[in-house]
């Protein structure tokens, strides 16, 4: 029976045949990008281990126990998010003697910490002995976006399941299901959310195309206007509320730009743009790659707060400049 | 009862089941066997190597009712209770959430109670490297004299926390990592006794990717074993692992030694929709990366490569087509991209142009490295030529000179004709010493200006040409210029920090923009590029140049006088023979016994006539003053020599002031030798020279004409300076010719602006 979620056909069928058998490792720790469904991978985790309805090794998503996980009221599913900027060791002593209860009515406490790389060094170290030999039937799973912030102690006692991004066409038809929206724009979306369905589902598919309209008219001004657009754009960018996002846009184009260059074949995001595309790139050939290594820089230095104005001024030199190469 | 995962089931129950640490094993064995067991003891080593296990066995081996034994009967009453974790005497302690010091206290105040059922209370303190330092402090006393029937284990990953006071008052022992073979050895003694059927190279690649962590090694078993059932194979590993597999690994080397970039991409997009992650892509990568390194560094030592059969073969391919140079830079980009993706917030892209930048590095090694290697093919041509053309010339330089010294060698063949080319004059402005000075070293130099001339006049114009489009130009530098280059490289920073603190603002932003680039004798070369005209003219001018010559001087020391020239620097090679004359170098050991000798030697075969050098010679010989000789015959054009001198003296006439910055333009990218670097080996081939002459007065402070130089031309330069000894009368008076007019005006023209050379 299918779990209720989208892709990541893998990971369930490895969770699935633990079940099944009976080996269910005490410590989980699902890694992957925001937005890519550790979260929800969890929660129906939590579910089949909680089922009510035995040996269907997939929760039927309408028992009690089910009904209260998805709803988050499961006495014996206990959730753990970051206070501030981290999960604090303070949080992880209480959550310790919690567990040292047994179970209230299901076989197993599950144990879901969120943002599980924000647990600070001390948080960590104090939950190895729990996560090496946890009292009786807990089961923990950790949702992790980099897994390098992670202790190696903490790694090596942990089975680690890697969530990969999930085909295009799955997350297209889980929007056209849940937003019901039509095939075009779900495609054009699923594309653009790089394999995220959480990321797809959030995404708003107007501000989406007019934030690649900017985009595209913006990388257009640069290679015709030089300094001149330099400056506007500058003045636009640095108004803007979502800059990261404008940003990661860009170099989506970007991206499509240079890699329609390398090989015309290769897949493109902006699938829908690909005239605009074979009209664009021969003028990149050389500026693509430079400019997606300046966004890159200048994405890495707003995240540390430096001038905004300046990062951005610089970046878009640096993408004009590597125009006229 | 849940499921026990296997690392946990498997933990080893004797001394005798645990694999490897065998240092540990027999230790403690031996200890307690004979009752030496210490009261306390510090277990530290990577995760995964059996520190809590050998806790638990030390605590069963004094606990057994048989015991204390190193064989721990695990049938006793205390021995199952330590195997089952509920032993009262045992008492493990996370010391990562039971850090404080009230933690401690509270143990200090159980510590003393005899144990209750075993003969020992044992303390095992995990993590202990959490503890606070207070704790630690307060566990001094205790863990120095502890009470008889207490023993404490400590365990950690890190020992480098734990305090110096902690660890003086422990045994220690240094867990080892698990070889792969150690862990292969577990690992199928666990799958067999659970029934799992295993490929032997699935289970290498879980060994391998363990990293010697036994429990690692269990847990991904464990995790293979529930994803894939009771077989496994290398395919279902490799999908539990998201590691990417080995002809996808070979296939993706290959497009980046290939520099098929589209290949790479699609490749790598491929790889990801197969649900590879792009952390562990680029990190096998790197592993691949430099296991072709190694396979093309030791040859002969591929058991160090993570690769066997048909895999290893076909990296040994790759490697063949490969220089080493070309995968290094490769191996460093791959290593710096995998600590840069941590951050990164699209691995994909990420990956994406690190694919693009070892593509490109490939790319240009391998365009780059015929030409470098023709170029410097074509220069061995060109010195083997100029060493026969030397060889023939001098020859036939002894032979006319014996007969008609005063004449023109007409068997000079090529290098005469190279030699008549026009001057590519080198734009060298060297410090303006005041005229008196600059008189008195003109004066001592002459002999020395007179010989330096056939250096020049040795150039043949093209080489000077191919010099300037060349990259990579060199010049010849004594040892002492090397080490002075050196110093002066390193203090340079000093230098423009303390010209700027000494409100040579702009000063310092002119000389910012130059590059030290070569040293010769005293004078320091500071290159500009041409776009940099504006600073270099301000760098030299007389008034700054000497306010940075004594900044120099107070810095290093030492006299330097300052040149610029314009162009890029070219690398200064230590002279093949530099070294041993250097030795002969300090100067006023020199003695005439050595003087004469040196005359005596060069008497021999004269070298490489030139055509500027004879009728230099002819005009020494004809009594003319030698200080004369540049000027006059460089008017004539017949002295090759002269035309190269950096000042275009033949041209500059009566209008020194104008001709000097003109020539300066002229050939701004030229490599500039010193006729010092020339002068060395002509040295060596008169190993008992020295300063001569000029020894008294300024030994090393001969000035002299610089030349624009090409490396290839060492040799001839080498062999010409020996015949200028020759040629110039030994026992020339220097008084006089420091009085002489037209030394007198020759300096004028110069007007000090010369490089000095050093000529001892």
């Amino acid at each position: 029976m299918p779990w209720d979620i989208a892709g990541h056909d893998a990971a369930v069928r490895s969770l699935q045949a633990a079940l099944i058998s009976g080996q269910i490792g005490h410590a989980y720790m699902f890694v992957g990008p925001k937005g890519i469904g550790k979260g929800r991978l969890a929660l129906q985790t939590a579910k089949a281990l909680m089922c009510e309805l035995d040996k269907t090794q997939a929760p039927c998503g309408a028992c009690r126990g089910c009904r209260r996980v998805e709803s988050n009221n499961h006495p014996d599913l206990h959730r753990v998010m970051p206070e501030g900027t981290g999960v604090k060791i303070d949080q992880m002593r209480q959550l310790q003697d919690t567990l040292a209860l047994r179970p209230y009515e299901a076989k197993y406490k599950v144990v879901i910490i969120d943002d599980a790389d924000s647990l600070t060094v001390q948080a960590q170290n104090s939950m190895l002995k729990s996560f090496e030999e946890p009292s009786g039937d807990t089961v923990y799973i950790l949702i992790v976006h980099n897994p390098d912030a992670l202790l190696p102690t903490i790694h090596s006692r942990c089975q680690i399941i890697r969530l990969q991004p999930v085909a295009d066409e799955v997350v297209a038809a889980l929007l056209q299901k849940e937003r019901g929206m039509d095939m075009d724009q779900a495609t054009l979306l699923a594309a653009l959310s790089d394999g995220r369905p959480g990321l797809a589902l959030t995404l708003d598919a107007e501000q989406m195309l007019a934030q690649r309209k900017r985009v595209v008219e913006w990388c257009g001004a640069l290679r015709q206007d030089g300094l001149k657009a330099v400056i506007r754009i500058g003045d636009t960018l640095e108004k803007d509320a979502d800059l990261s996002e404008s940003l990661t846009a860009l170099s989506v184009w970007l991206r499509d730009l240079w890699h329609y260059n390398v090989d015309p074949h290769l897949q493109l995001v902006n699938r829908d743009m690909r005239d605009t595309i074979a009209q664009e790139a021969p003028f990149w050939r050389s500026g693509a790659v430079h400019a997606l290594s300046a966004v890159a820089e200048a994405k890495n230095q707003l995240a540390r707060n430096v001038n905004r104005r300046l990062v951005l001024d610089y970046m878009l030199i640096r993408i004009q400049r590597g125009l006229t190469l | 009862m849940a499921y026990i995962s296997l690392y946990r089931k498997w933990r080893p129950q004797t001394f005798a089941e645990a694999i490897g640490q065998e240092h540990i094993v027999q230790t403690l064995t031996n200890a307690l066997e004979t009752g030496r067991v210490a009261h306390a003891y510090l277990f530290s080593g990577p995760r995964g190597t059996g520190k809590t296990s050998f806790a638990r066995l030390l605590a069963k081996g004094l606990n057994c009712v048989h015991g204390p034994t190193g064989t721990p009967c695990n049938e006793c009453d205390n021995c199952i209770r330590i195997t089952r974790g509920i032993s009262v005497d045992v008492i493990e302690i996370d010391g990562a959430s039971n850090r404080g010091i009230d933690e401690i206290r509270e143990l200090r105040e159980r510590v003393k109670y005899a144990p209750i059922e075993g003969r020992h209370k044992v303390y095992i303190i995990d993590e202990v490297h959490m503890l606070t330092n207070e704790a630690f402090n307060a566990l001094l006393k205790v863990l120095e004299e502890p009470p008889e029937h207490v023993n404490f284990v400590f365990a950690t990953t890190e020992a480098h926390k734990v305090p110096a006071t902690i660890l003086s008052r422990c045994q220690k022992f240094d867990f080892r990592r698990f070889s792969t073979a150690q862990l292969m050895y577990q690992l199928e003694k666990v799958s067999k006794s659970e029934g799992v059927e295993a490929e032997p190279q699935a289970l290498a690649l879980i060994a391998r990717h363990a990293e010697g962590g036994m429990r690692d090694a269990l847990a991904i078993l464990d995790q293979c074993v529930a994803a894939n059932g009771q077989s496994l194979s290398v395919s279902g590993v490799t999908k539990v692992l998201g590691v990417v597999r080995r002809e996808a690994l070979a296939d993706l080397a290959q497009h980046i030694l290939d520099r098929n970039l589209a290949g790479g991409l699609k490749l790598i997009h491929a790889l990801i929709d197969e649900g590879v992650e792009t952390r562990q892509l680029l990190k096998d990568l790197s592993a691949y990366m430099r296991d072709l390194v190694l396979l093309k560094a030791a040859p002969g030592e591929s058991n160090l490569v993570a690769a066997e059969g048909v895999y290893l073969e076909k990296m040994q391919e790759q490697v063949r087509q490969v220089p080493l140079e070309q995968l290094l830079p490769v191996v460093d980009t791959l290593t710096r991209a995998e600590t840069e993706m941590r951050w990164s917030t699209n691995p994909a892209l990420a990956i994406e142009l690190t694919l693009v930048k070892t593509t490109a590095q490939m790319a240009e090694s391998k365009t780059s490295s015929p030409e470098v290697d023709g170029a410097i093919k074509a220069l061995e041509q060109r010195v083997a030529r100029l060493e026969e053309i030397l060889r023939r010339g001098a020859v036939s330089q002894s032979e006319t000179r014996a007969a008609a010294p005063s004449k023109p060698v007409p068997s000079t063949g090529p290098a005469h004709v190279e030699r008549s080319a026009p001057a590519h004059t080198m734009p060298m402005s060297g410090s303006a010493p005041p005229y008196e000075e600059a008189t008195q070293r003109q004066a001592t130099r002459v002999k020395p200006a007179q010989s330096a001339q056939p250096v020049h006049s040795a150039r043949p114009a093209h080489s000077a040409q191919s010099a300037q489009s060349s990259q990579s130009r060199t010049v010849v530098g004594s040892a002492a210029d090397m080490e002075l280059l050196h110093t002066i490289k390193s203090m340079w920073p000093d230098l423009l920090a303390t010209l700027k603190k000494e409100r040579y603002i702009t000063l310092e932003a002119f000389l910012r923009v130059g590059t030290p680039g070569q040293v010769q004798g005293k004078t320091l070369v500071v290159y500009f590029t041409p776009t940099h005209r504006f600073h270099q003219a301000n760098v030299e001018d007389p008034k700054h140049r000497t306010i940075i010559e004594q900044m120099i001087k107070r810095l290093i020391g030492r006299d330097i006088s300052i040149a610029t020239a314009t162009g890029a620097p070219p690398a200064q090679i230590l002279a093949p023979d530099a070294k041993a004359a250097d030795a002969d170098r300090p100067d006023a050991a020199t003695t005439e016994a050595a003087k004469m000798d040196a005359t005596k030697m060069n008497a021999g075969p004269v070298n490489a006539p030139a055509r500027g050098l004879t009728s230099a010679s002819s005009a020494a010989q004809s009594s003319a003053p030698s200080g004369k000789v540049p000027f006059g015959a460089s008017t004539e054009g017949s002295l090759g020599g002269i035309s190269d001198a950096p000042f275009g003296v033949a041209e500059a006439g009566n209008a020194p002031s104008s001709g000097l910055p003109s020539s300066k333009k002229a050939d701004a990218m030229t490599p500039v030798l010193g006729n010092e670097s020339a002068g060395k080996p002509a040295e060596r081939a008169m190993p008992s020279t020295g300063p001569g002459e000029h020894v008294g007065e300024e030994p090393h402070d001969h000035v002299m004409p610089k030349d624009v130089f090409d490396a290839s031309e060492a040799k001839v330069d080498t062999k010409t300076h020996d015949l200028d000894m020759t040629l110039s009368p030994p026992t020339a008076d220097k008084q006089d010719i420091r009085q002489s007019p037209s030394v007198q005006k020759a300096l004028h023209f110069f007007g000090g602006r010369i490089v000095e050379v050093r000529h001892d």
